[in-house]
């Protein structure tokens, strides 16, 4: 049972509609003071920074307090630190559910990393408790660690509509078959990637059944996360780490089939993002699709050429302005509603938080240069403002 | 939720047409995708230069080094004259760009320009000793496009060039570790009065918050790193308390909220640093980090009611 109403989430996403309308000439000044007052609730929010700080110092707050609590009571076996670890993760989901009903806390940063500290907490406590009682193997006690941050986060994103936690317990429960150490590459990613499929379908589903927005948003979400860890799970080339340490001797119909398949995502996804109107799904889809082409050379054998990311770039320009065109020349500057205008001012914000990262990569790429060498270049070094005037090219 | 837009509409709050435009927002039959398509020119724009760099990197021995300039000489006048020629007039207010892409074809000219001035120090060493001026003259070329051209893009690109030339003149002197800490602050406060005097003289207003995030960032930083490497309590704490208070207290004023944050944590790293000091053992470290953290989480709280709601 969730902490809050349909209604309330519903006019919670109202008022930042409203205030993005507002912002953007939508709506009149005037007229989105009166919309906001009428979309009072009695949660209490607060805006994007103070919630980082205030989940910051939570999370140093819990954690001095497990570690206290810890060193006071002189735990020093694993089963002990294994339930001392059990009892502060329910504590903790118990102090974050106390604190949304008692002070009305929505997306407030206090409630969210009591949350999550006691996903961590409720799997590294069953993965110890687990492992003193039945002295698992390694993967076992990992799998079980899993499951259970699987299960916290679920819980706690019924209870709190938290769309991250969700997103974790997905991710959770498709790390258990990587972690198993019989079957083959193959058979693990298979199954790691039909549970994302399964999670993919089922939040879809979600999404186009439900009347209220929030949950629609909700399904979306989880969709784009499931599908983004369904083309993980299959591309050889990105995700080839935690198979490393069992030697790679894989089939030439698996590495095909899934050639195949990180081409096929990208496209399904972004064909579905399009007809579901789903904007995220069409992100996901696009970032899918760049990361297809990034990989393509080293998946087919091929030699990188250091010519390749200009290609690359050129490509990305030209798909931007033709899309953009595309849809100008369309009636109003649409087709079938989509639009290469920004229609709303979080937009414009989105932007120039990109500039204000762009400034911190300038920054970060100061460095005093080397000696020139006159007759061959050595481009080892940054020396500028990250404009490519820089050592390193 | 259309129901409230129908309930908005009956009661007279909003207009038939603002009722129309609003629900197809809300019912996703208008979208757009403006984010998805900057998206994709910033990559582009980056992996561009990123390759020409390689490429360049790789093969200016066996190609020569006009090979590698013409392009890239014409790339930079291409990109120049596009600007120049369909740019709007410049405005002290904010600027719309008149096209999608205008903002990273200048972004992608600059970026071409600071790589090829690189290379041609790097080739022929015209500078020698004083190559540094480089970085100073292509970091006022980018404040001035900036400014003609409204891009916070390029803007970016100029302060972290700048920074470059403070970073670079102090790694002349023989020790550069702990040196380049006053030149930094100098950075600093240098990039954050320009802001605050430009914002002032209602220049560009909108490129204000840009100085401040970086002057704030490079200020409280440096101060923090003089108090890690201090022996005892020294002046960099006093200065670091000191920028934490001014921060907080700007961030309040202004509700900008990520000074706030930016004010408490390097604060708050610093404080702790020095008490931590003088606490013996671990217990009453973990006591220090519960009260401590617990306290700033009430300041944050009672903030955040009184005013973090309007952020």
């Amino acid at each position: 049972m969730s902490r809050y109403t349909d209604d309330e989430e519903d006019r919670m996403h109202l008022q930042r509609s409203v205030k993005a309308w507002g912002r953007s000439g939508l709506l009149h000044g005037d007229q989105a003071s009166q919309l906001q007052t009428e979309l009072q609730v009695d949660l209490r929010r607060t805006g994007i920074m103070l919630r980082l700080g205030l989940a910051l110092f939570t999370t140093i707050l819990a954690s001095a307090t497990v570690l206290l609590a810890w060193v006071s009571l002189g735990v020093s076996n694993e089963s002990a630190t294994g339930v001392l670890a059990l009892i502060m993760g329910g504590l903790s989901f118990w102090a974050a559910d106390a604190l949304v009903a008692r002070f009305r806390l929505y997306r407030y940063g206090v409630e969210e990393a009591l949350v999550i500290a006691s996903v961590g907490l409720c799997g590294v406590g069953v993965a110890m408790v687990g492992n003193s009682m039945f002295h698992l193997h390694d993967s076992t006690a990992m799998t079980l660690a899993l499951a259970a941050a699987a299960a916290a986060s679920g819980y706690a994103y019924q209870r709190f509509g938290l769309q991250y936690a969700g997103v974790a317990a997905i991710v959770c429960v498709a790390l258990i078959p990587i972690l198993f150490d019989g079957p083959s590459e193959p058979v693990r990613r298979s199954l790691a990637a039909l549970i994302f499929l399964a999670a993919a379908v089922t939040t879809g589903a979600m999404a186009a059944r439900t009347s209220h927005e929030v949950r629609r948003d909700d399904g979306f979400m989880l969709r784009a996360a499931a599908v983004v860890g369904l083309y993980l799970a299959l591309n050889l080339e990105i995700a080839a780490g935690p198979f490393d340490r069992y030697g790679r001797t894989l089939d030439a119909w698996f590495t095909w089939t899934t050639y195949a398949l990180i081409w096929i995502i990208p496209a399904l996804a972004l064909w579905r993002g399009v007809a579901s109107r789903d904007r995220k799904l069409i992100l996901a889809g696009l970032g899918l699709a760049i990361a297809t082409l990034i990989t393509n050379k080293p998946y087919l054998g091929l030699p990188r050429q250091t010519w390749d990311p200009m290609l690359f770039g050129l490509l990305l320009m030209v798909v931007a302005v033709v899309l953009r065109r595309w849809l100008a020349s369309g009636a109003g500057g649409e087709r079938g509603g989509f639009t290469g205008e920004r229609i709303l001012h979080t937009d414009a914000d989105a932007l120039r938080l990109v500039s204000l990262a762009t400034a911190a990569i300038h920054l970060e790429t100061h460095r005093p240069a080397p000696a020139p060498a006159p007759s061959s270049p050595q481009f080892g070094g940054g020396r500028s403002g990250g404009a490519g005037a820089g050592g390193e090219f | 939720m259309t129901e409230y837009l129908n309930r908005w509409l009956a009661a007279g709050t909003i207009t038939p047409a603002q009722h129309q435009a609003l629900g197809a927002l809300l019912r996703r039959e208008r979208l757009s995708i403006f984010i998805e398509l900057n998206a994709l020119l910033y990559i582009g724009v980056l992996s561009f230069v990123a390759g020409l760099a390689w490429t360049a990197s790789t093969y200016s021995e066996q190609w020569g080094d006009a090979a590698i300039l013409v392009p890239a000489t014409a790339v930079v006048c291409g990109c120049f004259y596009y600007c120049f020629s369909r740019g709007a007039p410049f405005s002290t207010g904010e600027t719309p760009a008149r096209a999608l892409v205008f903002d990273y074809v200048l972004y992608l000219g600059c970026l071409v320009f600071g790589f090829e001035l690189g290379y041609v120090e790097y080739r022929f060493n015209l500078l020698q000793g004083q190559w540094d001026y480089y970085l100073l003259a292509s970091a006022i070329l980018y404040f001035a496009l900036a400014y003609r051209f409204d891009n916070r893009f390029v803007l970016s690109l100029g302060i972290g060039t700048l920074g470059g030339w403070f970073g670079v003149r102090v790694s002349h002197a023989a020790f550069v570790g702990s040196v380049l800490r006053v030149p930094a602050l100098a950075y600093g406060t240098i990039v954050g009065l320009a802001g605050t005097a430009l914002h002032a003289r209602e220049v560009k207003r909108h490129f204000t918050e840009t100085y401040l995030h970086v002057a704030a960032n490079i200020v409280l930083a440096t101060l923090l790193s003089g108090v890690f490497d201090a022996p005892a309590m020294s002046v960099w704490f006093a200065g670091l308390v000191l920028a934490s208070a001014a921060a907080i207290a700007g961030g309040v004023r202004a509700r900008r909220f990520a000074f706030v944050v930016y004010g408490t944590v390097y604060g708050y790293v610093g404080v702790s640093r020095e008490l931590l000091r003088a606490l013996p053992g671990v217990t009453a470290t973990m006591y220090y980090f519960v009260v401590s953290a617990g306290l700033v989480i009430l300041g944050l709280v009672v903030l955040s009611q009184r005013f973090g709601r309007e952020e």
